[in-house]
């Protein structure tokens, strides 16, 4: 049948298919194999799935520590009308690291990057795709501040290829400022964000927290200001995160000072412009405790 | 007949010649007919070549009820036109053909959704048997090498 369908059909009916039939159906014939791991096919299919409003699967990571230090990775379905989360399929972890478990970087288009970073630095990173083992090319940014005196600045960046496989120094775009030791990092259009801030002894004395971006495509980095009032000195008790809320830059704000401790999350409704940051929702910790933002 | 027409109504001719008389908001479900209709190019009968009166009659089925339907609850529509596509494999097939010539896009959304149902967890075997049909023995054949890949363990 596939003879007579229209090629722009066959990739219609293909893009509706979930990625494990994909990859199974690479095997039918040659013309399916090459059309499947097309770029521009995985970018189509990608976006319809991106765009159905049903496709609420979560990945789920569990550790045990008794007996033995093991993470298990699960897809969910978050189901607000029956209000369930039950797990679809149990994903098969194929890495082992000295420290687990491993610390997560981030995740971008299903595919996750995991490093081997909780107890020192170096060892291991690994790009996974837990459901398929095909992706277009990928890239991962490495920022490392080298020395005890982590305020030197601009800090060493290395840039990473999939499709190359090798890492490609960059320092020569870097900003002068400090990426904080582990910042999330959110992904947006192609766009990465980091929490930073400006060295404690330069830039004239004038201490401010910022996010610094990284653009994939283009490869250049630049900043973005946090609202005003955040980003300012003597705010030090106060711990930065930053996630992404459908297309939409947040940013935590946790400030652990004994008086008055409290959480915000700000939204930057007009992607870019410093003036559109909105405080969403301010939470009291007066009472309690918050240990770390999941984001 | 012409002339007896009811305003707003347009007369389909199928391949093999039998017309059928379609009210205009049903006809240009056809992105096709409305381009016609609306470059004024349609007498009042349309010639739908390509697509015989089996189908055709097929195609104004769901067209109507997808007309006649707006206010019904879409979960009922869903239900009608996963029915209406689960046929035999030539009328699928054909009826992929009409939809897409004459661009009738939910038709086309339908089927194509049943296609990709009918690919969702079936074996390289079954979805060759399926979708290749006679080519099935050239495959086998002709690409000895890539079989053997093909035919590897894959879970």
């Amino acid at each position: 049948m596939s003879d007579y369908i229209p090629r722009e059909l066959l990739i219609d009916i293909l893009t509706r298919l979930p990625a494990e039939t994909l990859v199974r159906s690479t095997l039918v014939s040659k013309s399916w194999y090459s059309l499947i791991t097309s770029p521009s096919f995985i970018s189509h299919h990608l976006n319809r799935t991106i765009s159905n409003p049903n496709n609420t699967h979560l990945l789920l990571r569990y550790c045990t520590e008794d007996p033995i230090e093991q993470e298990y990775y699960s897809l969910r379905l978050d189901d607000p009308i029956t209000n369930t989360f039950n797990e679809y399929a149990k994903l098969k972890f194929p890495f082992t690291c000295i420290d687990p478990p491993f610390g997560i970087v981030g995740s971008c288009n299903g595919l996750i990057c995991i490093s081997d970073d909780q107890a020192c630095y170096n060892h291991e990173m690994f790009l996974w795709n837990p459901l398929i083992r095909i992706s277009n090319d990928f890239k991962v940014v490495r920022i490392v501040h080298i020395g005890l005196d982590c305020n030197r600045v601009p800090p060493e960046v290395e840039l990473y290829t999939l499709k190359t496989g090798i890492w490609r120094n960059i320092s020569d775009k870097a900003l002068p400022y400090i990426v904080v030791e582990r910042s999330r990092q959110a992904y947006i259009n192609g766009v990465s964000h980091w929490v930073a801030h400006t060295p404690r002894f330069g830039h004239g004395g004038i201490f401010s927290n910022l996010i610094v971006s990284f653009d994939m495509n283009n490869e250049v980095c630049w900043e973005i200001s946090l609202p005003e009032g955040v980003a300012g000195e003597g705010k030090l008790m106060q711990k930065m995160s930053h996630g992404v809320f459908g297309e939409t830059l947040c940013l935590i704000q946790h400030c652990k000072s004994t008086v008055n401790p409290h959480c915000s999350i700000w939204m930057m409704k007009q992607y870019g412009v410093a003036d559109s940051w909105v405080r969403q929702i301010r939470i009291d910790l007066s009472g309690g405790f918050l240990g770390s933002q999941l984001g | 007949m012409s002339s007896s027409l009811e305003k707003n109504m347009l007369i389909l001719r199928s391949s093999d010649g039998e017309e059928f008389i379609v009210p205009e908001v049903v006809a240009v479900m056809s992105k096709a007919i409305k381009n016609m209709v609306e470059d004024e190019c349609a007498s009042n009968t349309i010639p739908v070549p390509n697509v015989d009166a089996n189908i055709l009659a097929m195609v104004i089925e769901f067209c109507k009820k997808h007309d006649e339907s707006e206010a019904e609850a879409a979960s009922d529509l869903k239900t009608f036109d996963s029915e209406f596509v689960n046929r035999g494999q030539e009328a699928l097939y054909d009826l992929i053909t009409a939809a897409n010539f004459r661009d009738v896009k939910e038709l086309l959304d339908a089927l194509c959704q049943n296609v990709a149902e009918m690919i969702k967890g079936k074996s390289v075997h079954h979805i060759r048997i399926q979708f290749l049909g006679y080519q099935l023995f050239e495959i086998l054949t002709s690409n000895f090498i890539w079989n053997i890949w093909c035919d590897r363990d894959f879970d």
